[in-house]
This record gives C-alpha cells, structure tokens and sequence, in this order.
C-alpha cells in the first residue's frame, strides 16, 4: 500500500510539471518558461560550454522528482502537499539553480538524522557543482540559521541577520520584489496562502516543542526573499514542508463539530488543486511567448535595443547583435537624449514588448520621423534611422 | 408570550411601520440600489449575473450571491418594491437579532429589550439602508447571525456552519470574522484561557472557504493591481472620500453615547472581572474593524456599520454590570431613575440625529434624470459618460453601456480614467477634449445633477458647437460630439 502511494505521488509530480511545458508547447511558446531562466541558463554556460537551456530543463525535472523521491520516506503520503505547492512547478519545469540544489538541501537535512551525510553529498556532489557560484552561498542561508537557534537570543539574532547580509549582499545583484506572492501574479514566488499556514504551523512549533530555529529560517528567508528570487524560491519549499506538517496537524486533531474535519479539509484540497492549476496555467503563459520568438526570427541583421529583462532570452534566439539598454533610457521623451546613446550603442532595431508599449520610449518612437515601424502588434519592432536624417 | 417578547414585537412593527414610511416617500431608490437591481434583471432574463460589458470591455468583479438572492425574490415581487421593502426588513431583523444575543451574553430579559431598542435607533444603522438595497443590508444580519450562531455552537453546530459559508459567499467582508477569529484566538492565548475547538474548527473552515472564494472571484484584480486590489484600486480621489479619516468623534456621531459607553463598560470589565469568552469574541470584532478602518483596508461607513453592530451588543453585559454595580451602592432606589436617564440620554443623542437624518431627502435620481433615461433609452447604442455613482442606473433605465461605474477594478490606470472623465467636463481645448472623447468611444454626455455638484467650473463642453445638446430637461442636459480630432485642429 505505502508503495503505491509513493508511484501514485511521484506519478503526480511529474504530471504537474510535465503539464506546464506541454501546455507552452501547445501554444506554441518557447519549451522554457520565465526569462530568468536564460539569465541562469546563461550562467550555466561558462560551465558547461554552451549547453542550451532546453536541455537545462531536464536537470531541473530530475532534481524535482529526486526531491520527491527524496521526502517520500519522510512525508509519507504528504508529500503530496508539497507537490501541490504551486511554486513545485515554477522551480522545477524551469532551469534554475534552485531546482538543483533543492535535493542537496533536502538530503544533507535527511543524511544529518542519519549517518549518511558523506554518501549523499558525494552523490549530490554534481549538481552542487552546476549551479553558479552564488547560489550555494544563498542555500547555505537555511543550514546556518537553524544552527543559531542553539546560541543565545542576542547573539543568533545578530548571527542570522550578518550571515544573511555578509553572504548574500556582495554576491547578488539585488531587485526589490514588492509582490512577493503567487496570488499577486507573481509566478517565481511562495503562495501566500502557503505563507500564512507556514507561519502559523512555525508559530505552534515554537509554542509546543520550542523550536525556534525553523521559525528564524523562514522568516529570515522570506525577508531575504524582498531582495532575492533565490531566497524566494527557498522560502517557497521551506513553507511547502511547513504546511504539509499544518495540514497533517488538522487531519489527526480531534475535530468537535461533527463534519468539520470533512468540510475544511475538503476546502483545502479544493483550495490546493484550484492553485496548483492556475499555476500550471501560468507556466504555460509565462514569458517568453510566441509572439516575441515569432518577432525577433524576422530580423536578420543589425543591433537590437531590447527591455533588459529580455536580453538574456533575445541574444540566444537571434543572430542579431542584442543590446541591453538600462531602464532609465525607456522612461526618455527626449530624442536628444536618445538618439546619442542609440548612435553609441550602433542600435538599428528596438524592440517594444507588451509592457514597454506603454513606455515613455515607444510614445518618443511614434511620434519622431526618425523611427520607422517594422512589425506592429502586441511586440513590435522600429527601425531607428540615424540622428542627422531629418 | 412574556411582555418582553410582546413589547419587542411592538419595536418590531413600529420601527418597520417608521422605515418603510420614510422609504415609500421617496420616488425612486438611490443610485447604487440600481446596480443590484440591472443585475437581478440580468440575471432572469439570462440566468447569469452580468461580469462583463461587450461595448466598453469592462468587468465587474463581485460576489453573485446576492444579486441572485434578489433576483429570485424579484420573480415573488416587483423588483422597485423589493428593493424598498428587503433592505428595511433586514435592517429590523437586527433588532430580534440583537435581543437573542444580549439574552445570550446576560440572561437578563429588559436588557435584551434595550439593546434591541438600541440596534433600532442607533443613527448609523438606522440611516443606512432606508432607500437603498446594496449588498451591505444582507452583509449585516447575517454577521449578527453569525455571532448568534458562534455564541449557541456547542447546541447547533451546523447552523454556525452554514452561516459561515453563506456570509463568506456573500461578501468579502467575511474576512473581518476570520480576522477576529485570530484575534479572539490571541487573545485567549494571552489571558492563559483554555481555547474552545468548535471555533478553532469554523475559524479553521472559514479561512480555507474564505481565501478560496475571494481567489476565485478577485484573482484577475489581485494579479493586475497586487495588493491595491485589496482596496478596490481606488483612484487617490476617491479613495480620500470613501476612506476619509477615522476618529473617535465621527464614531460617537455614528454609533451614539450611550451604547459607546456601554460598550467601554463591558470591555474594561469583561478584560479584568468577568473574562466572558463570547465578550472577547465581540471584542476581537471590534478590534478588527477599527484596525481595518484605520489603516483604511475598509470603507469609513462599512467599519461604523460594523462598529455599531458591534457596540450594540456589547452595551448588552455593560448595562449588566452598570446596573449591578447600582444595586450595589447606596443609590440602589435610584436604580429606575437612573435607567430612564440613560434612556433619555440615548434619545437626546441617538434616537433623535437617527431621525433627523433619515427625514432627510434620500439619495436618488430625480424626475428630470429618469426622463433623460427614457430618452436615452430609445437612442441608438452608445457609450454614455456620466458620473461613476450614476453608472448602474444608466446601464438598467436607459439599457446603454457606460463609461464608468464605482468599481475600479481591472482598469490599469485608474487615476487617469477619472482624469480623463474629468477633462471632458472640464476640458478649456476642443481638440483635447474630443480627442478624449474619441479616444473612450463616448456617443452622449451627461450632465446632471451628480455631475454639477463635482465640477464647479465646466469647461468647452457647454459653449462649443462640437458638443451640440441632444436633450434638456430641467436639471439635466445630454451632449453629443459631431467633431472629430483633425477636423477641429484644421
């Protein structure tokens, strides 16, 4: 019986993240969702002499169902929680250093209850070594917090929060991240239904058995998480075991109303399924989209100024020279302004996407005979003819 | 039948009789009751609630509960009675409501009595709600059905169930009691209290049931707006005027003195003497209204609903302990005196503003303005700008979409929505207001009396031969546009 739920849980998992990239290919978008992942991809590379994202994908999945793999034992048929954890598909259907190291993380924990701490790191000792050298700083984050825990009050407080800063403010390039929830539309990012249930579940742990470091870890990594996808993402897993222990609690508490313990439960499966869909759905839809590959594939020749959010995906998808330009040039309405630092760069395309339509930039561009339109549409693409043509 | 019970039915009927009469001398309900009532007529004839508009590509993100609760009873009723009579025989429904409750927190039949006078004269509840029929008439009676249910659990457990779910489908101000849940919780938790699990359970139940259905209804809001979706994305304008600031004055004016008083009584009491569970429960409700109210997550006038409600019930134990402490001292003879004192207080600064407030002309659409919806009514189809208050009975008396309405979710830029609305009317540069105008594809301006109050200075609008008048009538005025942008430049 406990084998069939293990196949049952791991078949599950692979379905949720399998489903997000059919469904992208089905709507004929790139394989790989998030254009982080080209940033991440792009990391790879310097390692792995060019290996294209699309294979990354499959390190990533791999590394999802190793780390199911790896919490069966523990979990039980709870694991199914974490897979039901909507962020489960955003870290592991995409490549991304987190993805990799989510089953280091899980086995060094699973090894340090046991006496195989060497034979799983060895094991794990490759993929540890793929991800770029930030990222194993980052997860250190998690091992460390919950060893402060043991020091006194005033001393782990300031340990945690300097071994927090010392590590991660040097090595990341920082992006505040206001909406830091999945509810919020933000795909790379923890539930926030997830978030409250794991606060509660660490608040009850601290009330009843006293354990204060997995409180300290998670909310340091969620204040983390403001500044850092990485931390995010590790916030994102740390809350999904959480609430598989909440959700355990409810199911063996002794319920007083009769039906309750059957409705609210019900809820919550519902609750879970309707996010872990919406989810699925939003991988499937994420950027880059068909529109932006069909788009850029129409270009052959010259530079093209693209959002820099998008530099790292373009520049792999065209043989266009690809030029970053910072945000503050997308907020100009001046052409005296532009043009110089268009002629700087030898910029002969821009490229407008969905969002950058409505930039300042794109309102310059319309409104200047120096900019020609080559595609109109939901992306689009002008021609920038020089800075003396008049 | 006691005489308590004879003399709240004598509240009842008199309160109701007060209510409908006030309402039945209205013409026609307020502005926002004409939403409720284009969707209780959308929803017959097209068994569905109307979530989007095809002309303009607005959607309206609600809760269709209610819309269909009004439109089934409009099959019984006539939809213009309906919305008359529903509203004021929820708002009296409060007044047994409240009684049950005090019975429960005291045991004491006359003070069961005068909080039931209480929940019928207090200004705020007693203002709301006598000529309009929105969603927050049923969101009221339901909660105090809700704490009734809370405090009789342990015997009817499935009612507390089914009152939950109802509230919660209802409105998202459900979230107010799991809030208060947490905070009950907390303060258990603190006062070294043993918790009691049939609240852990529905507290429990009401979150999952509660996050699910605000998911399902606002998730396009919240991933669009992030958290000012929380807040109706609210242009700063509005927002200033529905949220105005909080204070302890406005809720003495809203609430009254004396159940104000009362109320302060129970819980300074209720925290150091008694430590009733269910007094914690209506005090954590309190608490998470006025912390709602105060960082403005809700409406001024739905937390001094809330507010009132709340009050009400908990001047219930304070009269309690007021009149304990009476009999206690050397004045206990004067113990009637002192009752009829309070009673009288509670005329002089409750009973008599309620009144006063609600003699006054109600809000809604006057002849001149339901004459220019029959006018519009048989125009071809256009999109039609007036006011966002005045959008719903628009869109169900005179069947033509428009431009805006009160809710602002889902438009991107908010803030220059009303700008731009506000540039047609105010406008000084033709080819900058037609432009506006053909920019959101408007066919007929309105101005009305809701229009005139906002703009004191009206712009090119009325002295330009671009905007010729297509209707007057009294107070009321409908422009056309026969220009187009290049034609007014050249």
């Amino acid at each position: 019986m406990r084998r069939l739920h293990d196949e049952v849980i791991l078949l599950l998992a692979a379905l949720v993240l399998f489903l997000s990239l059919l469904l992208r290919l089905h709507l004929g978008n790139p394989l790989v969702p998030f254009l982080e992942s080209y940033m991440w991809g792009g990391s790879y590379e310097l390692l792995l002499n060019s290996v294209a994202a699309e294979l990354l994908i499959l390190l990533s999945i791999a590394a999802g169902l190793a780390t199911v793999l790896l919490l069966l034992p523990l979990l039980g048929p709870w694991t199914i929680i974490f897979v039901a954890n909507p962020l489960f598909a955003s870290i592991f259907s995409s490549p991304n250093p987190v993805a990799l190291l989510a089953p280091l993380i899980v086995a060094i924990f699973l090894a340090s209850r046991s006496d195989r701490i060497v034979l799983y790191t060895l094991l794990l000792a490759p993929v540890y070594l793929l991800a770029p050298v930030t990222v194993p700083f980052a997860a250190l984050v998690p091992l460390v917090t919950p060893a402060t825990a043991r020091m006194r009050r005033v001393a782990r407080l300031c340990t945690a929060g300097l071994v927090g800063l010392i590590i991660l403010v040097p090595l990341h390039d920082f992006a505040y991240n206001p909406l830091p929830f999945v509810e919020f539309g933000n795909l790379l990012a923890p539930s926030l239904l997830f978030t409250i249930l794991a606060l509660l579940e660490a608040g009850l742990l601290v009330v009843e058995r006293q354990k204060r470091g997995i409180i300290l870890l998670f909310v340091g990594l969620l204040a983390l998480g403001l500044l850092s996808t990485e931390a995010l993402l590790l916030a994102g897993l740390t809350s999904a075991l959480l609430v598989t222990s909440f959700l355990q609690r409810l199911w063996n508490r002794s319920w007083v109303l009769p039906g309750a313990r059957y409705y609210t439960l019900l809820v919550f499966g519902c609750l879970l399924l309707f996010l872990v869909l919406n989810h699925i759905m939003g991988v499937g839809m994420a950027e880059p989209t068909r529109s932006i590959a069909v788009t850029v594939a129409s270009i052959s020749e010259g530079t093209i100024m693209v959002p820099p959010a998008y530099a790292a995906y373009i520049a792999g998808q065209t043989p266009l020279d690809t030029w970053s330009a910072p945000e503050d040039l997308w907020d100009q309405l001046r052409f005296d302004a532009v043009a110089p630092e268009l002629e700087r760069a030898g910029v002969t395309y821009i490229l407008f996407t969905e969002v950058y339509i409505e930039s300042s930039l794109h309102f310059l561009v319309e409104h200047s005979d120096r900019f020609q339109p080559v595609i109109i549409g939901d992306v689009e693409i002008w021609r920038f003819t020089g800075a003396d043509r008049r | 039948m006691g005489r308590s019970h004879a003399l709240l039915i004598l509240l009842i009927v008199l309160t109701l009789a007060l209510r409908l009469l006030i309402a039945f001398s209205q013409d026609s309900p307020s502005y926002d009751t004409y939403s409720t009532l284009f969707q209780a007529e959308h929803i017959r004839e097209t068994g569905l609630p109307s979530f989007e508009e095809p002309t303009t590509g607005r959607v309206r993100l609600f809760s269709p509960l209610y819309a269909y609760l009004f439109a089934g009873l409009s099959v019984i009723i006539p939809p213009l009675l309906l919305a008359k009579l529903l509203p004021n025989l929820l708002a009296v429904s409060l007044i047994p409501i409240s009684f049950a409750i005090a019975q429960q927190l005291t045991r004491t039949r006359w003070i069961a009595l005068v909080t039931g006078f209480f929940a019928a004269f207090v200004p705020m509840l007693f203002q709301s709600h006598l000529n309009a029929a929105p969603q927050l008439s049923v969101v009221l009676p339901v909660s105090a059905l809700l704490l009734l249910s809370l405090f009789t659990i342990e015997t009817k457990p499935f009612a507390a169930f089914v009152i939950t779910a109802f509230l919660v489908l209802l409105s998202p101000l459900a979230w107010l009691f799991v809030a208060a849940y947490g905070i009950y919780i907390l303060i258990l938790f603190t006062e070294r209290m043993r918790f009691e699990d049939a609240y852990v359970d529905i507290a429990l139940f009401s979150f999952g049931l509660a996050f699910w259905y605000s998911l399902l209804i606002f998730k396009r809001a919240l991933i669009v707006h992030g958290f000012s979706a929380l807040t109706g994305n609210l242009p700063a304008v509005i927002h200033e005027a529905s949220f105005t600031e909080f204070s302890f004055l406005s809720m003495i004016y809203a609430v009254g003195l004396v159940p104000i008083a009362l109320a302060c009584l129970a819980i300074y009491h209720n925290t150091f003497e008694t430590r009733s569970r269910k007094v914690f429960l209506i005090t954590a409700l309190v608490l998470v209204v006025l912390l709602s109210t105060t960082i403005r997550l809700i409406p001024l006038r739905t937390g001094l609903l809330f507010l009132s409600l709340a009050f009400i019930l908990l001047s219930a134990p304070g009269l309690l302990q007021l009149s304990r402490w009476i009999r206690r001292t050397r004045f206990s003879w004067m113990h009637h005196w002192i009752a009829g004192g309070l009673l009288l207080l509670f005329i002089l600064t409750s009973l008599l503003p309620a009144l006063a407030g609600g003699i006054r002309p109600l809000n809604g659409p006057d002849e001149h303005e339901l004459a220019a919806y029959a006018w519009l009514r048989d125009q071809p189809t256009g999109v039609v700008l007036a006011r966002p208050e005045s959008g719903a009975v628009i869109r169900h008396l005179a069947s033509q979409p428009v431009l805006a309405e009160p809710s602002y979710l889902l438009i991107r830029d908010a803030e220059q929505f009303l700008a731009d609305i506000d540039h047609v009317y105010t406008g000084i540069v033709v080819p900058d207001v037609v432009a506006t105008i053909i920019e959101h594809n408007i066919s007929y301006i309105m101005l009305g009396p809701l229009e005139n109050a906002v703009y004191d200075d009206l712009g090119v609008l009325v002295r330009d031969e671009c905007f010729p008048i297509l209707f007057s009538q009294g107070t009321v005025i409908i422009y056309g546009n026969t220009c187009r942008t290049r034609e007014v430049r050249r």
